[in-house]
């Protein structure tokens, strides 16, 4: 039996991209559970398949890009394989997304008041326009843009990063979505702003009861803002666990490192060896490793790992964790 | 705004004396005299040079320059030499008619240009596409005056449904309109097409689509306005080339317009209607630079000039 209060399930999910040079499985074999109300990271380095995640979640996968396989339940419904038409109609509306770049993301040749409004008018055939503008410029207001009714009608170019963020917020939450998915949405902001954002992001989940993904890189995020974290490397779920427990007791060996490589004020640093970090890169996605992905920058390698790929195994406490070690 | 529409006007003065002074040199440099050309060759060289005096062109060129910069000033071209009428007159008379062309012409072009555009990006590398450039590249690639006779052929020879050419009515604009439109239809499709395709990739387009639009107003709503800041340069710079005559397709065509005027006067060295059609045309590719600026405004609030 499902757990009622699950908003989103997503269970063996393969978005693979079949490209001239062969298949690519950005995200493969990913299972990942949301609750209501709360707020799930998805953490990893650049180019492990977390926004390819959650854009499958949106089903803006592009060509050559394809789902191909697994199911995404959502409020008990399986997105996999709905209409298109149905799909329009949770996008934006139950499923929200924030993205990245706040400088980018808004269109800059229509005022942005006029950007969010046109979601809320989507999702809601009978609403005027003056009812939307109305709606809008207290969504404004609610997510903390001064002088909302002047900032209705101006153009994206006017507005600093964070200022831009917090429409592109207000878009997403407009329709009160049930869930929320958050890439990187304080990346290209500066530290300070970034913490505002945050906290309104918090302030808001709990105000609207909107669940969250948050999809870092940043621990420090996670740490502040996460209930259960996933962790991810080359498009596999390496380890998933309650954030006290994935900080206290991290399992994988590159939890461990990314953990190891968040610079610390308690901890004294060698200043002739500076910040710990990872040894190697993401691989090459086209030509993965044999056996486990992270073995060729592992520090605990044995020659087992290099033969079969590790299953997630369950530690108890909700926590699972993909290597070789725990297998036995 | 004003501000700067003064300023662009001002910056154009000097345009407009330094073409009008490279013409100048040009036209006196070509060989060929319009005397000779206008009396034949059984006249006396005695009346030859009094005409030559009467009309001034016993003076020195920069003489002359300066008297044409002067007359110039007060709305006055001068005389064209063959036609004996005042070259105001000749270039304003020819105007209207180079509009109606002009205009459908470009009409033409856009109806077929951004709409094949669009569909070719939308479909991109399906049969759709590659046709719809493999036509623009016959448009652009084949010349007027040969799209222009198999028209005339088609239309008016075999089917006879149009007129061959002249200039009575708007029955006469279809087919020079079609031919002038698909050459530059062609050019704007492509111009469409790869800028269309480009906005398609930014970010704002995912966030379009992220808010359950319908992909077909994702791209008329949300592309179609931002890919249009190329084509909207290419298309004034159009207008402002057919104003000051389509020359071939008028000549085919047999349109009195700008262009035959410039045509005839190259043919038989009448220098004042050529000076005036050349200026002419320096004035509409300048206001065509200036409107396409203006509009860039009215597309992208990002551009502002003050």
């Amino acid at each position: 039996m499902r757990e009622d209060n699950t908003i989103l399930e997503i269970n063996n999910l393969k978005t693979y991209f079949y490209t001239d040079k062969g298949v690519v499985p950005a995200v493969d074999d990913v299972s990942i559970k949301v609750k209501k109300g709360q707020i799930v990271g998805i953490v990893g380095e650049s180019g492990c398949g977390k926004s390819m995640t959650s854009l499958s979640i949106m089903q803006l996968i592009a060509p050559p890009g394809k789902i191909a396989g697994g199911e995404i339940r959502f409020d008990q419904k399986n997105l996999v394989g709905i209409s298109k038409q149905e799909m329009r109609s949770i996008r934006g509306n139950e499923i929200s997304m924030i993205f990245q770049e706040p400088m980018t993301s808004l269109n800059p040749v229509y005022p942005v008041g006029k950007q969010v409004a046109e979601t809320l008018l989507l999702h809601n055939a009978n609403m005027t326009k003056a009812e939307a503008k109305r709606k809008v410029i207290e969504m404004f207001a609610m997510v903390g843009i001064p002088e909302p009714e002047k900032r209705y009608s101006v153009y994206p170019h006017q507005l600093s990063g964070g200022l831009r963020q917090r429409v592109m917020i207000a878009m997403a939450l407009i329709c009160r979505s049930k869930l929320l998915i958050a890439d990187e949405p304080t990346t290209a902001l500066d530290v300070t702003i970034e913490a505002q954002i945050l906290k309104l992001m918090k302030n808001l989940q709990a105000e609207i009861d909107t669940s969250i993904i948050m999809i870092t890189h940043n621990l420090g995020i996670v740490a502040e803002m996460c209930d259960y974290v996933y962790v991810m490397y080359a498009g596999k779920i390496m380890e998933q666990a309650d954030v006290f427990d994935l900080f206290d007791n991290p399992k994988h060996p590159y939890t461990e490192g990314l953990l190891k490589s968040i610079p610390r004020r308690d901890v004294h640093q060698n200043k002739s060896k500076g910040l710990y970090s990872i040894e190697g890169m993401v691989p090459n996605m086209l030509q993965l490793p044999r056996g486990c992905r992270f073995h060729p920058r592992c520090e605990y390698a044995v020659d087992a790992c290099r033969e079969v790929e590790p299953q997630l195994v369950d530690m108890g406490n909700d926590h699972l964790v993909r290597c070789i070690k725990y297998n036995q | 705004m004003g501000a700067y529409i003064v300023k662009r006007l001002l910056i154009s003065i000097p345009v407009i004396f330094g073409i009008s002074l490279i013409t100048f040199i040009m036209l006196n440099v070509i060989p060929g005299d319009p005397i000779a050309l206008m009396m034949k060759e059984h006249i006396s060289t005695d009346v030859v040079e009094r005409v030559r005096a009467q009309m001034h062109l016993d003076d020195p060129a920069y003489v002359r320059f300066f008297r044409f910069v002067w007359d110039a000033l007060h709305g006055d071209f001068g005389t064209s030499y063959k036609l004996n009428r005042s070259v105001t007159t000749l270039l304003l008379d020819a105007f209207p008619n180079t509009l109606a062309l002009a205009m459908s012409g470009a009409l033409v072009s856009w109806i077929i240009g951004i709409p094949a555009g669009v569909l070719s990006a939308v479909k991109k590398r399906s049969f759709l596409d590659n046709s719809i450039m493999g036509f623009s590249l016959l448009g652009v690639s084949i010349p007027v005056f040969w799209a222009g006779l198999l028209f005339q052929y088609i239309f008016s020879m075999v089917l006879g449904i149009l007129p061959v050419s002249g200039f009575s009515g708007p029955e006469y604009l279809i087919m020079p309109a079609i031919v002038l439109g698909w050459s530059s239809a062609g050019t704007i499709a492509r111009l469409t097409r790869s800028s269309l395709l480009e906005v398609m990739r930014n970010d704002y387009i995912r966030t379009a689509r992220a808010k359950g639009n319908l992909e077909i107003k994702v791209i008329l709503n949300h592309a179609l306005k931002n890919s249009m800041l190329p084509v909207v340069t290419v298309m004034a710079l159009q207008v402002a080339g057919l104003l000051s005559g389509a020359v071939i397709t008028e000549s085919v065509f047999g349109i009195p317009g700008i262009g035959r005027i410039a045509v005839n006067a190259i043919q038989s060295r009448d220098m004042p209607l050529l000076q005036g059609a050349v200026m002419f045309t320096t004035v509409l590719v300048i206001l065509g630079n200036l409107v396409a600026d203006i509009l860039y405004s009215l597309i992208d609030p990002r551009i502002k000039y003050d």
